[in-house]
């Protein structure tokens, strides 16, 4: 039969297939596979370093000024989300620092006077079934660099930890059998 | 049914007489609601399975992006999810309950009661619990309209103005609220006009109330009703359960005083109606009379009250003479001696007994007889310390204003937060008077029925959004603050409203307020010189938005002790009193008040409506409920289609058979039946049809059919709302349809009768039993199950438990929608209830004990009972659902796959399958989509959602989680402070925290110390189906019922002989049982 006249459920079911076996020789064939598939399966989304609309740099503001992380972040330590400043906190600082010749501050000015918030690409994204809280981590005394790497050496923000539920229940685990902390590891910790 | 189950419970009438019951649909017999793919979706699936399969391989990332988009100046003090609590005053109805508002991201998320007010006492109802869903009501008015079109609130001002600037006669209409805010706002604002009048209404309204106290006492006052000082109560049909002012402190005083463990002696609540109340679910004795009878039977037993009390004011003498118990009990076809009894048992307990009438003019002046007679003036009752002030009293009434619109001299009509086009009798005649007046204004939420009819409609803030005021009592002084910014630019509250336009049109405003808060602001510094506090106004202001208002401490100690008796003042009782009724030889239909929708405005409110009735258990409508005997007589049984011919109108409606009802009596719930194009009342056709939750049952008028939910009785009804009307019902021969949560999830009986055994889950007992040994109520010992499960060893230094205590529950209901809100749980329409495919996480049970005829009715909670060898567990393939180190039976939704296994071994029921994408059929897809021309039409919608929830998709399970989200903060606080465990108290889940009478109690039940762990250790608690051996963690406390004494010849006794006169009748009605063998399991016919 023609391939034109088949039915495209049949058509859909031969190129599915084809799909299949395209995926088998990739895993076989490519060293990394493995660990991208279980990317994919778990939803991970390590490594991943989208493009910001505003040029910000960690390496700049943490590593070379030491600016305290939550001199910014203020209020994560509060809340259950995680905090990013608002333009007037950035505007704290930049309000004395000359924007001529530097068509990125300017813009940065320019977005404030003209009250247009930014609009950044989420990084670190947990699925929305999970309920992770920055809150009781930093009063564990978990430093940011546990989860977020060493973010105060990096120019633009990417995702340093796989962040998959085995990776988060291991540090549990591990925390608790030292007993540096009392973590807990049931389901609802996370999932409620 | 062998003698030992004699007293058992059972759960609807059908299954009392061993029959299945009808409107059960297979959980699994049709599809259910999904949502049909379009041809484009369809085409885009098959494109990517043909091509992009290794393509989502490669790319390994395919994930949504996801935007933060923080503020460019952050609002001091506040931080991101962080959650933020105002307290406030409720403003869902006149009574202004104190409230606090959890904010989080500067959304109302969830309204807790407030703990310290005087008024609603840390409870809240069911309306006040789904407010948040009016506020985010996508249909909400977002624009002014004038003649139809959309406009802005400044052009919508300019036309206003030329039209106030010639007016002459103005009129007001607005719903009761006392604020004196408001009420000197409009006041002012209608001193501009040489003829300005107000007139306060609501359907609801307890007029017959003031009217009577007036008539008694000189003064238009309520009386603050303190039931936690009463014995005994006599209730002449008022359900004042829900339906009086400050219902929630009655509810509250009367669950308190039927403590056990704090009184010797519970009290008695006698009913008196033809219904069968909420009110009336929870009574001690109920006397079936003709609803028509329930205030003449109110005057007999008065009179022999007089009779035994002697010495009786001349005036009342007159009044009750009519009416001997003899000639009362003939019409009303009761034994005379049930009200002699009742009369003697009344005046043993003068001075802590009080009767309680219904909205009529003389079962109030009956019930207001009583109350002198019986010495309740100044014990029970307070008419002068500090008595309510919730409904206000001047201005013109509507019969007047009808009056004035019908002459047609009235320039401009406002109608503020009413909608009388829906609430008033056709007969008086309001929607076309209104025709009559030049301008009609309407300031609304919603186009209701009556913006409808206007040709300028200003849309209002929510209350949530806006300032305000309120004293609902003497002394009481709530302070009502917005918790979020107007959802839209071009709406406007009435307050700020009636500012504006007096200031342009030159006249002085009140404290010369530009807008509310000015108002509010000049308000309270006259309570703050009115009450003398010392101190400067900004600390008094700041202190007083703290606690959400203001109390004087030392008004709070008169108020207990108040004992002020007001005297008897007026003339002629007689003529209101009237002559004994003659009842009409066929059927009476009575109109009555339901619990949760009320007068109707919160009909677009899905939580609402999808709230079982405490009674009925209907949802989504009303049905014709007749008694036992009534449907014998009519031949007719649940889900028949029946014609009623009422008061010169017909409609048919769907039938529903309710026992304990008075067999000449059938009762329709008013607050159904609205024709306003709102999708929740008649489906908005631009919606898709998929997203109808709605089912409509009725319609408007014979002729044009407008499709409604339900049928509209407030239509056909008199002037006094609830008063009964003779009717013609007969059966129609088709089948009609009706939603109700009572049929499926039996847990008490058996699936198939004749099969199985019944099993004791609802447990009462009575006061004389329960007196000699106080284990009487727990349940029969039952041979228990051999068990393969140990005992369970918990990890953590503690264990939630739960206790639930029966006697202070009065079904409610307000835990039901407090759930619902706190858990993102949606509602799933008409339909899917029929399926028994609802998604109360917490629902009630109401169960009958006793015959058809007579039954008495226990309400039970029942929830996920968290049960340390949980079945569900043991089942599910995927370890969905799995055991916490705290003794929680955890839910991992993401790991669901939906088998349902777990569901099926639940004994209790209580877990809940999303059949369908629940929460995108009403409407709601994602929180910022947007459409083509930019808006986001779900965003209000979605902005209700708990952000500390999940929210599920269809294909999972889910169920009750004891509020983990709460427990979890709790433990996150007390972790920082560096405690050990969570002191007792600190974890309130949301049904606990809304309940109005403090039946639940959640806590540590580790530790022996703690609250619950002293109810759970109680002699009288008892867990549900404990002999199945899977150890619930939900203890429950029995219902004790103070009946009279049986010996005597008691009401009980009366009803047994009526019952016995309709026995042939009532067996015909379910299913031709033959009497002798009620109860009994029969074999399906």
């Amino acid at each position: 039969m023609p391939l034109e006249k088949r039915s495209p459920s049949t058509l859909a079911g031969v190129l599915a297939l084809a799909a299949v076996f395209v995926l088998a020789a990739y895993i076989v064939v490519v060293p990394d596979a493995w660990h991208r598939a279980t990317n994919l399966f778990y939803y991970a989304n390590q490594g991943y370093q989208p493009a910001q609309p505003l040029d910000y740099n960690h390496h700049l503001h943490a590593g070379i000024r030491k600016i305290p992380c939550l001199y910014c972040h203020a209020g994560i330590d509060r809340g259950r989300k995680g905090v990013l400043p608002s333009l007037s906190v950035c505007m704290n600082c930049h309000m004395a620092i000359p924007t001529k010749d530097r068509p990125k501050l300017e813009q940065l000015v320019s977005w404030y006077k003209t009250g247009t918030p930014v609009e950044w690409t989420k990084v670190h994204d947990l699925p929305d079934f999970v309920r992770f809280n920055h809150r009781q981590h930093l009063a564990a005394g978990v430093v940011c660099q546990t989860c977020h790497g060493p973010i105060q050496d990096m120019n633009v923000v990417q995702q340093w930890a796989p962040l998959t539920m085995g990776w988060c229940v291991n540090c549990h685990r591990d925390s608790t059998a030292t007993g540096r902390h009392n973590a807990p590891t049931t389901c609802q910790t996370c999932h409620y | 049914m062998s003698d030992k189950h004699a007293s058992h419970e059972w759960k609807s009438p059908e299954k009392r007489s061993g029959k299945l019951p009808p409107a059960t649909l297979n959980e699994f017999q049709d599809p259910a609601k999904l949502e049909e793919p379009s041809d484009a979706a369809r085409r885009e699936f098959l494109k990517i399975m043909g091509a992009g399969a290794a393509a989502v391989g490669f790319a390994g990332c395919a994930r949504p992006v996801e935007r933060i988009v923080p503020e460019v100046n952050r609002p001091e003090q506040s931080t991101p999810g962080a959650k933020v609590y105002y307290a406030s005053a409720c403003q869902g109805c006149a009574d202004a309950c104190g409230v606090v508002v959890k904010t989080i991201d500067s959304r109302p998320l969830k309204l807790e009661g407030r703990k310290a007010s005087l008024v609603g006492r840390g409870g809240l109802c069911s309306r006040a619990q789904a407010a948040t869903y009016d506020l985010y009501d996508p249909e909400r008015l977002q624009q002014p309209l004038v003649a139809g079109d959309r406009t802005s609130l400044k052009s919508f001002d300019e036309t206003l103005l030329v039209e106030l600037r010639q007016a002459r006669t103005v009129r007001w209409l607005r719903a009761p609220y006392p604020s004196e805010v408001k009420r000197r706002s409009v006041e002012a604002f209608l001193a501009s006009f040489p003829d300005g009048k107000e007139t306060v209404w609501e359907p609801i309204a307890p007029d017959a109330a003031l009217k009577v106290q007036e008539l008694l006492h000189g003064t238009k006052v309520l009386p603050r009703v303190r039931l936690d000082r009463a014995d005994r109560i006599l209730d002449l049909g008022s359900d004042f359960l829900n339906l009086s002012w400050s219902r929630l402190d009655m509810a509250r005083d009367f669950s308190h005083r039927r403590d056990l463990d704090s009184f010797p002696e519970p009290p008695r609540l006698t009913t008196v109606e033809g219904l069968l109340s909420h009110t009336g679910t929870n009574a001690d004795d109920r006397i079936q009379v003709r609803q028509s009878l329930v205030a003449d039977v109110g005057f007999a037993v008065a009179s022999e009250v007089a009779g035994i009390v002697g010495d009786t004011d001349q005036r009342i003498r007159a009044a009750i003479a009519p009416y001997s118990a003899d000639k009362v009990a003939a019409t009303a076809g009761i034994d005379p001696r049930v009200i002699k009894d009742l009369a003697k048992d009344l005046v043993a307990h003068k001075g802590k007994a009080v009767a309680l009438g219904a909205p009529t003019v003389r079962a109030q002046l009956a019930a207001g007889i009583l109350n002198i007679l019986l010495g309740a003036e100044g014990t029970v009752l307070d008419g002068v310390v500090s008595p309510s002030l919730q409904f206000e009293t001047g201005g013109q009434d509507i019969d007047a204003l009808v009056a004035d619109l019908e002459s047609g001299k009235v320039d401009i009509l406002f109608v503020d937060g009413a909608n009388p086009a829906y609430g008033l009798a056709e007969s008086v005649g309001f929607s076309k008077a209104m025709a009559k007046a030049k301008l009609v204004v309407v300031l609304a939420l919603h186009k209701d029925e009556t913006a409808e009819l206007a040709r300028m409609v200003q849309p209002t803030t929510h209350w949530l959004e806006d300032w305000n005021v309120a004293q609902p009592q003497k002394d009481v002084f709530q302070l009502a603050q917005p918790t979020i910014s107007p959802l839209y630019k071009e709406v406007r509250s009435s307050t700020d409203s009636l500012l504006a336009w007096t200031k342009v049109l030159g006249k002085p405003t009140p404290w010369n307020a530009a807008n509310a808060h000015e108002a509010v602001q000049g308000y309270w510094k006259e309570v703050q010189s009115g009450a003398a506090v010392a101190g400067t106004f900004e600390a008094f202001w700041e202190d007083s938005l703290r606690h959400g208002g203001f109390v004087s401490r030392a008004v709070l100690a008169a108020r207990d002790k108040a004992s002020a008796v007001r005297p008897l003042a007026g003339k002629d009782l007689a003529s209101f009193a009237g002559a004994p009724t003659v009842p009409p030889k066929g059927m009476e239909l009575a109109p009555y008040w339901p619990a949760g929708i009320r007068e109707g405005a919160q009909g677009n409110n899905p939580l609402i409506q999808e709230l079982p009735d405490p009674v009925t258990k209907q949802v989504w409508g009303n049905a014709v409920l007749m008694g036992p005997g009534g449907a014998a007589a009519l031949g007719a049984k649940s889900e028949d289609l029946l014609h009623v011919k009422v008061g010169g109108e017909e409609f048919d409606l769907v039938g529903l058979l309710v026992p304990g009802q008075h067999k000449d009596v059938v009762g329709v719930a008013l607050g159904y039946g609205r024709t306003a194009k709102l999708r929740l009342l008649n489906g908005n056709p631009e919606l898709p049809v998929w997203t109808n939750l709605a089912y409509a049952t009725g319609s408007k008028g014979m002729d044009s059919k407008i499709p409604t939910v339900g049928v509209d009785i407030l239509r056909v009804s008199r002037r006094e709302s609830v008063a009964p009307m003779e009717a013609e019902i007969s059966k129609t021969g088709r089948d009609g349809r009706l939603s109700s949560t009572q049929y499926y999830n039996d847990i008490a009986n058996q699936e198939k009768p004749g099969e199985g055994e019944w099993r004791q889950v609802a447990v009462q007992v009575n006061w004389d039993e329960y007196s000699k040994d106080r284990k009487a109520g727990s349940p029969e010992e039952e041979a228990k199950l051999f068990t393969i499960w140990g005992d369970p060893k918990y990890k953590s230094p503690q264990q939630w438990g739960m206790a639930i205590d029966m006697n202070r529950c009065n079904g409610c209901s307000a835990c039901v929608v407090g759930c619902h809100v706190e858990n993102n749980i949606p509602v799933v329409g008409f339909e899917e209830v029929r399926h028994g495919r609802d998604m109360h996480w917490l629902r009630i049970d109401r169960y009958f004990h006793g015959e058809l005829e007579t039954p008495q009715v226990t309400h039970q909670v029942m929830l996920c009972q968290q049960c340390d060898n949980a079945p569900c567990e043991s089942v599910c393939p995927v370890l969905a659902t799995t055991h916490s180190d705290d003794g929680l039976n955890q839910m991992t939704y993401n790991r669901c796959i939906g088998t349902r296994y777990c569901a099926n071994n639940c004994p209790y029921k209580v877990r809940h399958f999303n059949w369908t994408n629940n929460w995108k059929a009403q409407g709601l897809t994602d929180l910022y989509e947007k459409t083509a021309d930019g808006r986001t039409p779900n965003a209000p919608l979605a902005m209700a959602f708990n952000p500390e929830v999940t929210v599920r998709g269809r294909g999972v399970m889910e169920k009750c989680t004891f509020c983990v989200q709460r427990v979890q903060d709790a433990r996150y606080d007390s972790k920082e402070l560096g405690l050990e465990k969570v002191p007792d108290g600190e974890i309130q889940t949301a049904c606990q925290q809304s309940c109005p009478t403090q039946a639940i109690v959640f806590g540590d039940i580790k530790d022996p110390t703690t609250k619950v762990s002293k109810l759970i250790r109680s002699e009288r608690g008892y867990k549900v189906l404990e002999w199945l051996q899977i150890k619930p963690n939900v203890t429950y406390l029995p219902r004790v019922r103070h009946t009279a004494d049986r010996k005597a010849v008691s009401a009980a006794v009366a009803l047994k002989r009526m019952e016995a006169a309709h026995e042939a009748e009532s067996a015909a009605a379910v299913g031709n049982v033959p009497s002798e063998t009620h109860g009994a399991p029969n074999e399906r016919p």
